[in-house]
């Protein structure tokens, strides 16, 4: 199995070669068998590689150093397959690495890919651009893949822009709207902003620690620099700024709500469930250059509290399902920062897991909806569709309800939980943020359950929903559900399993569980909660009126809209940086610095031109300057 | 004197001996085809003498391939004091040949339709390869002039071989006048290097170069053959016949021209001023520093605007030989192995996308009409998909863009530049890049761009043009993306 | 034979040379620079001529010196020789074959340029340029 781990990224790249080479002439059907089948089977792989490593590294007997040092020499395997370039001072291996980060990130992405890739072949079926749908899909997984199984930094990046540009191709998949390629294009251009402090931030590593294998960069660092040590501290902010742009944080979170332009399974797959996520992937893995630089790790925290609050008022205000979605996966996000900002590293992997399956599948139901009620987004125009859609409105609510984190019963509440319980431990102001967070999301989700399914139907529902559609939706219900119980803390008599098989990679979170606390801790995420449950239930359900009344014109209507327009950051941005940016290029379209390069431009033409005279088409002329060229060699050679 | 043939001898000669007596025997079969008049054996639409010659053709050339591991096992060997047959000659004659085998299937598509093309192309193509192959073993000033002969008269043939353009008379004529001259300039160069010396060999040559500064005498003569050499090659002030030649020949004869008989001209170059201590040769070192700066610059700069796509391909080709020139000269006496694994990469790199960039314009084209202009290729991704995306990827590994085998090329260039300090030469280079990305992508976009004329029609597509770019492309991102098997074969080879 | 040096043979040449490029570049009848192409492959081959009539009653002192200094690169059966070199006159034979050829095929593209182009005008060949 070990030997296979190659075959892992290589199989949905199959898929995307086979599907872009011949997926034009190949019937649908078959289309759909090649991109689920080779998700599939690199599932299936993955399981089985998985079971092995786990099976290998329990009878070796690993154990994290359980003060919380960083554990550098973890349990990973290696496959080096081979060298891209070599030459002295500079080489790029392509290698992986799989260690239990990465394999709990493969397991999630080519199991919840498989899913989505199966819930598309029924979304997409009308669609003209079946194929290049599924290739773009595949290729996709493979490049998710290549990120977090990437031994070497160079290799990572490749996976980095790869994902850029596989939800670039698929937010704008629908390019002949003009408001979709443009969505597209602000998505590509503002995750760039990180993305080029990220490729600065691997430039910095590589000059002052000389590699870029993923092993040799934490370890030299650990080696090398000392706690707070300036390059740490630079490193790691540069590194945060790829982050926080491919995570769609604050401060570089306006994309993500434009990216809903896309077809609805993209929005699941990428938007919510994998790639939004390589941000988090990127600072666990690098999480010894955090550990070097506690402001930078701090900081990450105060990111993942402010955007997660944000991001959930906003979500509070949508009227648009996908929006709402988009901001909640902004928000959930921010949680998973907040747990890496406190040093709770396994639980911010723990919440991106349970936040994979429920936000997919809050994703994909919303897609059945929508597609359903004849591409309607409003969720005041839809209403009662509980008694027409109950398989969607069960699915739904496990979705929703594991996002709200309600206690005990839901996946999301176990990671949630485990998130704030540590948060307690280490910043408290941090911890209220994600309490009220709790509250905000509690109210969210069960504003959406209210408002799409219960009152008054407004929308008939078509048709049905296929099975290849419905069979994804229960499957990762039930995993909403039922995903927490990997992780059961000891305090609720259960066994933490991915905790500890995390912390084989991660560092522990230490020894200060103070059990008073924690239970404490828990007690008021729980009241929070339910608390956030039953306001949205009175104000949606038994009393509509009321959510009229909050929008009455007045300071709260303004309030309202202000969070509905994502706080203003759009129209802030564009006053900022668009329009005087604009502005500045047309002013300064015959200044200076553009003379320079006019001028550079202008020369060549003009050298082209001149040089494009000696080309005459005379064949005596070409002997002239092939003699004249000799006698000039033979002056040089002579009087030199 | 003292001369025994053997075994061993014929063993290391078998590769050039195959595709020799093939050209013989197209020949003769050919005669004999077109006297006893055999059509009717052969579907229709094609001349039974062309698809023969064809086979035949790719048949000889795939088995000379084939017999180069048996040749290696007797290398490295001299065979008389004119010809050696080693690793590295080997490495390149494998280069060539391919090459050759894919100019055959491509030019096997060009003529498809032509019935009075007959199949002297591929007689013409043998021995053209005959004297490319013989050029890479040569060590010795008669096999050196001997192979470039060979090739040079093949070529005037095939360049002007559509006999109904006048293009291609023009190409012909310009071809040989011009050729002819530059031979004669080579021709004096080695008198006058053999009158000092005494030595018509071409190591003893190298070896005398890094032993001491040379006579006036003996560097006039060097760069006199410096004058054929570069006019092969295309070099900046050799270089105003390229893209007559290139734009008059039939496509798949320009492929040739660029890559097989600037490949050979170059190995063999390569061979002996690689590793020449240039400090000694300081004019030497001057002139050819100025050659590769000045070809670059002026290929690029005469490619930036050009609406003419074999044009444009042929004054990239002049720029790429600029860069390639930068290994031999950061080679040095200790850098030999660094730069022959550079020049060996870039070459290969060189090799597949021009052959399939000319690969795609052949497809293309025909006889009666050559797809040359910007507007055969406007909008080329909705006529052609698959063809516009095998020139646009040609065209990214020729820019370097990263994950093309043009980019690993580059880079060892680049490497082997900065290794040996040559500051200015590596600055051009970089400059020159950039440049080159603006025709290159120019040409690409346009690929994508609708078109605002009239669309060409649509050409149908030949099955063994397709076969040979499906496999160039597949070369391209392969090697690109795991160039491991390329440059463990040229490690092998420097060390034979 | 030895009233002639290898310097004035060389001079000689070059200007033959020098005459034939001359011609290649001020004459534009097609069939008159195939003529001076002549001029200067024979210059080249009279160089040759005398370059091997220099080198053919004594064994060659450079090579000589540096076959001494180094050992012999004889790799397969051939052994350097030290006999007395017939090299240049080869060369000769060398050139005059290849002249031949490229004669001919200069002839035959100088038949198509008078039916297909009807003059044998080398400027009138400059269609192809920029």
């Amino acid at each position: 199995m070990r030997q296979l781990l190659w075959l892992i990224p290589a199989l949905p790249l199959a898929g995307f070669v086979i599907l872009a080479l011949a997926g034009r002439a190949m019937p649908r059907r078959a289309v759909a068998a090649v991109a689920v089948l080779a998700l599939g089977l690199a599932c299936a792989l993955a399981v089985g590689v998985g079971v092995e490593f786990v099976a290998q590294g329990s009878a070796t007997q690993w154990t994290s150093p359980a003060d919380g040092q960083s554990p550098v020499p973890a349990y990973a395997w290696r496959q080096s397959l081979w060298q891209w370039v070599g030459v002295d001072g500079f080489k790029s291996d392509v290698v992986l690495r799989l260690d239990s980060l990465s394999l709990v990130f493969v397991l999630v992405i080519t199991f919840v890919g498989a899913m989505i890739v199966l819930y598309s072949t029924g979304f997409m079926w009308g669609d003209d651009g079946y194929s290049r749908f599924f290739a773009y899909m595949n290729l996709f997984v493979a490049m998710m893949l290549t990120l977090v199984l990437a031994g070497d930094l160079l290799l990572l990046y490749l996976g980095w822009e790869g994902v850029g540009l596989c939800s670039f191709l698929l937010i704008g998949f629908w390019y002949k709207d003009p408001a979709n390629a443009r969505a597209a294009r602000k998505a590509f251009i503002v995750t760039r902003l990180g993305d080029t402090a990220f490729a600065i931030g691997l430039f910095l590593l590589f000059t002052r620690l000389g590699t870029l294998d993923v092993q040799e960069v934490l370890s030299r660092a650990a080696a090398q620099w000392p706690a707070g040590s300036t390059l740490a501290t630079a490193a790691a902010l540069l590194l945060l700024g790829g982050a926080i742009g491919k995570s769609a944080q604050l401060p570089l979170q306006t994309w993500l709500p434009d990216a809903m332009a896309g077809p609805t399974p993209v929005s699941a797959l990428i938007h919510a469930a994998t790639m939004v996520t390589a941000g988090v992937y990127l600072i666990a893995r690098m999480h010894v250059l955090y550990r070097l630089a506690p402001q930078v790790q701090l900081l990450v925290g105060i990111i993942g509290g402010a955007t997660l609050v944000y991001a959930g008022l906003s979500a509070l205000t949508q009227t648009d399902l996908k929006r709402a979605l988009a901001y909640s996966t902004i928000s959930q996000i921010g949680y998973m920062f907040l747990a890496l900002g406190v040093g709770a590293w396994s639980a911010g992997i723990f919440h991106f897991v349970t936040h994979a399956f429920f936000k997919s599948l809050l994703f994909l139901a919303a897609g059945v909806i929508i597609q359903r009620l004849h591409e309607e987004h409003d969720i005041f125009r839809m209403g009662g569709l509980l008694r027409r859609m109950p398989l969607v409105f069960w699915t739904f609510l496990a979705g929703a309800a594991s996002l709200a984190a309600l206690p005990l019963v839901t996946a999301g509440y176990y990671s949630k939980d485990l998130i704030l319980s540590e948060a307690w431990s280490s910043n408290k102001l941090l911890w209220s943020a994600g309490v009220l967070g709790a509250f905000i999301t509690a109210l969210y989700s069960f504003r959406l359950v209210g408002v799409i399914f219960f009152g008054q139907e407004k929308t008939a529902p078509r048709g049905r929903t296929p099975a290849v559609m419905a069979l994804p939706l229960v499957v990762l219900a039930v995993l909403a559900v039922a995903a927490g119980f990997i992780n059961v803390p000891p305090l609720l008599g259960g066994w933490p399993g991915l905790t500890r098989l995390l912390e084989w990679t991660l560092p522990s979170a230490g020894i200060h569980h103070d059990v008073a606390a924690e239970i404490g801790s828990s007690l008021a995420v729980a009241l929070t909660t339910l608390a956030g449950v039953a306001v949205a239930w009175l104000v949606y359900v038994r009393k509509p009126a009321w959510s009229e009344a909050i929008v009455r014109p007045g300071l709260r209507r303004l309030v309202w809209r202000w969070w509905n327009a994502g706080w203003g950051f759009d129209w802030l941005y564009d006053r900022l940086f668009v329009r005087p940016f604009v502005g500045l290029a047309r002013l300064n379209r015959d200044d200076f610095i553009d003379s320079f390069f006019d001028s550079v431009a202008w020369t060549s033409r003009q050298t082209h031109r001149a040089l494009s005279l000696t080309q005459n088409g005379q064949l005596r002329w070409y002997a002239m300057v092939m003699a004249l060229g000799a006698i000039l060699a033979l002056g040089v050679a002579i009087f030199i | 004197m003292s001369w025994n043939w053997t075994m061993a001898d014929a063993q290391a000669l078998l590769p050039l001996m195959v595709v020799s007596a093939a050209a013989v025997v197209v020949l003769l079969v050919l005669a004999c085809c077109r006297r006893a008049g055999v059509a009717g054996i052969l579907p229709a639409g094609e001349t039974p003498a062309t698809r023969i010659g064809a086979v035949l053709t790719v048949i000889a050339l795939a088995a000379a391939l084939a017999l180069l591991p048996v040749a290696g096992a007797a290398a490295p060997r001299s065979v008389t004091f004119l010809v050696i047959v080693d690793g590295y000659g080997l490495f390149f004659a494998g280069l060539l040949l391919s090459a050759c085998i894919a100019v055959a299937l491509l030019g096997h598509s060009y003529f498809r339709q032509e019935t009075s093309a007959g199949g002297e192309f591929y007689v013409l193509l043998l021995l053209a390869a005959a004297g490319a192959m013989t050029l890479v073993f040569s060590r010795h000033f008669a096999s050196f002039f001997l192979g470039l002969e060979i090739l040079s008269v093949s070529l005037y043939a095939l360049a002007a071989y559509n006999r109904a353009s006048l293009a291609g008379l023009e190409a012909g004529v310009k071809y040989l006048v011009l050729a002819a001259s530059s031979a004669s300039f080579l021709l004096l160069g080695m008198a006058f290097v053999y009158a000092k010396t005494g030595t018509m060999d071409l190591g003893r040559l190298a070896q005398l170069l890094n032993a001491a500064p040379q006579p006036a005498l003996v560097t006039v003569g060097l760069l006199l053959i410096m004058v054929g050499v570069g006019f092969k090659l295309a070099l900046v002030p050799f270089h105003l016949w390229t893209a007559d030649v290139y734009q008059g020949a039939p496509a798949a004869v320009t492929a040739f021209i660029a890559t097989v008989s600037k490949g050979a001209m170059f190995a063999l170059l390569m061979r002996y001023l690689v590793g020449v201590n240039f400090t000694l040769q300081y004019p030497l070192l001057a002139v050819l520093t100025a050659v590769a700066v000045g070809s670059m610059f002026v290929g690029n700069l005469l490619a930036l605007r050009q609406e003419n796509v074999k044009r444009l391909l042929a004054y990239s080709s002049i720029a790429q030989l600029g860069y390639l020139l930068v290994t031999l000269l950061a080679a040095g006496p200790g850098g030999r192995e660094l730069a022959i694994r550079a020049a060996g990469g870039f070459l290969a790199a060189y090799f597949i996308a021009t052959l399939g960039a000319f690969g795609v314009v052949s497809l293309l084209s025909s006889p009666q009409r050559e797809a040359e202009s910007f507007d055969d290729y406007r909008g080329l991704a909705w006529r052609h998909p698959v063809l516009a995306g095998v020139l646009a990827a040609m065209l990214l590994s020729l820019a370097g863009i990263p994950l093309t085998v043009g980019f690993i090329g580059k880079f060892y260039v680049l490497a082997a530049g900065v290794n040996a300090n040559l500051a200015a030469l590596v600055a051009a280079m970089v400059i020159n890049s950039g440049i080159g990305l603006y025709y290159y992508l120019r040409l690409a976009i346009a690929l994508f761009t609708p078109s605002r004329a009239e669309p060409p029609p649509r050409v149908a597509i030949h099955p063994a043009g397709a076969a040979v770019l499906a496999v160039l492309t597949v070369l391209l991102v392969a090697v690109g993306v795991y160039p491991q098997p390329l440059l463990r074969l040229l490690a092998a080879v420097v060390a034979l | 034979m030895a009233s002639i040096s290898v310097e004035s043979g060389l001079i000689l040449s070059a200007v033959l040379f020098g005459l034939g490029l001359i011609g290649v570049l001020a004459r534009r009848n097609i069939l008159f620079i195939l003529l001076s192409i002549e001029i200067m492959l024979n210059a080249a081959g009279l160089a040759f001529v005398v370059a091997g009539s220099a080198w053919q009653d004594e064994s060659p002192t450079v090579a000589a010196s540096a076959a001494a200094t180094e050992p012999t690169t004889s790799v397969g059966g051939y052994k350097e020789s030290t006999v007395p070199q017939a090299d240049g006159q080869v060369m000769f034979f060398f050139v005059l074959t290849m002249a031949a050829a490229e004669v001919s095929v200069g002839l035959a593209l100088v038949l198509r340029m008078h039916s297909q182009a009807g003059s044998l005008d080398a400027d009138a060949l400059s269609r192809m340029r920029g």
